[in-house]
């Protein structure tokens, strides 16, 4: 008896957690969305009223940020200041694809970011602004159908994940 | 003579060759090394051949970086390179480099120029930016550390500045002797105490100053105004700098006279260049010889290179008949 006890609640356990694993990628979404909109705001800052230089402005704005979010700033300013003969564009495509595993973003909004990434650094102020601008729009958008996902989703995950995994140790056990 | 070069003669590289693709680099570096070692400019235009200058002649270069007779044989640039290059001298930051975009070029560090070519865009009939810029003249800058030497018995007479016009075709060494110049009168040498000098340096040519420091001996008592107009710079230091000499390069615009005039009446000494081959030359410019007939440069010298860049052919004194000079001296 003690032995199916310990059993089912392991099994309950194991399943709430991956229920809230996948809820986690939800809230992960949403929180990645919102920190690239705040970062890229600051990006058109340093570009509009101080001009500084790209590598320079996506260091600073990579450490003031954190997580994997400011590691994609940070990481593409690094390439920038050190391996001199990648563009822009390519730089920044490298860092996203070499942090894929830890953002949660979905198709849309890499490729959202990777056509950011084109015109990163590769024309004047007023043309870096209006690309940034656009894709902030774009990011908004996303957000917004990132948290209409959170909504449904999120609960539904973690309510499966403990009902699963209570039905799965009731029909084992 | 204007050999006493500041360290390596290939100290220009680093700066310069930071600014190309990597395959570009690798032709440039594989230079033989006389052509080398006189590098004056790199010369890189989208869908035709790579080319230098050097020793006062230009040639194509191939992927090898071997010097080649015919353009079919050279390395074509690419859409590639010039937008490499493009993000590269402007560190990936064309946006802060805006007003140099609207000149037609970029200062690099060490002070080479990169002149670009591309599309002009106006607004109100004036140059708002380029677009599509697709062809790029590195011009290398060398310091000549000494190349004022022999110039600076005819500009100084014991503690006293003469109003100096140096007049000269382009690429004849008129702003590596404003420079030394501006570093002589700065530092001060034998028999002369070293005063206090501004260069108005609108083009970044004489000072070369990368974000706003200077990458060229200058002096120690040198202020330089970098990237400011001529006309606007002169007032500016006499208002403020208190100089005994400005020294500023390419004078030419109706208001550079009435500058030029305000610092005389400040009582400031002016060492200015024009681009003129010669007196006569410049005595048919309205603008010259507006200056030159007012008698308000006290000595005038002339370049040439009858002896190699940078040789004194002539030096007139202000009534411009006096010949100061009797044999071109380098």
């Amino acid at each position: 008896m003690y032995v199916k006890l310990v059993t089912s609640s392991i099994i309950v356990g194991c399943s709430t957690l991956i229920g809230f694993e996948f809820a986690k990628k939800h809230i992960l979404r949403t929180r990645q969305l919102r920190e690239l909109q705040g970062a890229l705001s600051r990006l058109e800052s340093e570009i509009l009223h101080y001009a500084t230089p790209l590598p320079e402005a996506l260091a600073r704005i990579g450490t003031s940020t954190g997580g994997v979010i400011g590691d994609l700033f940070s990481h593409t300013g690094y390439l920038l200041s050190e391996k001199r003969n990648l563009l822009a564009s390519q730089a920044w495509r490298q860092s996203l694809d070499r942090l894929k595993d830890r953002l949660c973003i979905n198709e849309e909004e890499y490729d959202i970011l990777y056509r950011f990434g084109d015109q990163l650094g590769g024309g004047d102020k007023e043309g870096q602004s209006k690309y940034i601008r656009l894709t902030l729009t774009q990011l908004y958008q996303q957000e917004i159908k990132a948290q209409e996902c959170r909504q449904k989703y999120e609960r539904m995950y973690k309510s499966l994940g403990l009902l699963g995994g209570i039905a799965l140790a009731v029909l084992l056990l | 003579m204007l050999t006493a070069l500041k360290g390596s003669a290939f100290e220009w590289q680093k700066p310069v060759l930071e600014t190309l693709p990597i395959h570009i680099k690798a032709m440039i570096e594989a230079l033989p090394n006389p052509v080398l070692k006189d590098l004056e400019e790199i010369r890189v235009r989208e869908n035709r051949p790579l080319m230098v200058c050097s020793r006062g002649r230009d040639y194509f270069v191939n992927k090898e970086g071997r010097l080649v007779q015919t353009a079919d044989a050279s390395y074509i640039v690419t859409h590639d390179d010039t937008k490499c290059i493009l993000q590269l001298i402007s560190d990936y930051s064309i946006y802060a480099f805006d007003e140099e975009i609207k000149n037609g070029y970029i200062t690099l560090k060490g002070g080479h120029r990169v002149g670009m070519a591309g599309k002009a865009v106006l607004e109100n009939g004036k140059i708002k930016t380029l677009n599509y810029i697709n062809s790029f003249n590195i011009r290398i800058s060398r310091e000549v550390i000494g190349a004022a030497d022999k110039a600076m018995k005819y500009i100084t007479c014991e503690n006293q500045v003469f109003h100096t016009l140096i007049l000269s075709p382009p690429q004849m060494g008129k702003t590596t002797l404003l420079r030394d110049v501006a570093r002589k009168l700065s530092d001060g040498f034998p028999g002369f105490r070293g005063v206090k000098v501004v260069i108005v340096d609108e083009r970044s040519e004489i000072a070369g100053c990368f974000r706003g420091i200077p990458q060229r001996q200058v002096g120690v008592r040198t202020d330089v105004l970098d990237g400011c107009p001529k006309a606007l710079g002169i007032m500016m230091a006499i208002r403020s700098l208190s100089p005994r000499v400005i020294i500023t390069d390419e004078i030419g615009r109706p208001e550079d006279a009435t500058a030029v005039e305000e610092a005389l009446n400040a009582g400031i000494k002016i060492i200015a260049s024009a681009h003129a081959s010669d007196l006569s030359d410049a005595l048919t410019r309205p603008f010259l010889s507006g200056l030159l007939s007012k008698k308000i440069f006290e000595r005038i010298i002339v370049l040439g290179n009858s002896l190699g860049v940078g040789t004194m052919e002539k030096i007139y004194d202000s009534d411009l008949c006096t010949r100061l000079l009797g044999n071109p001296v380098r």
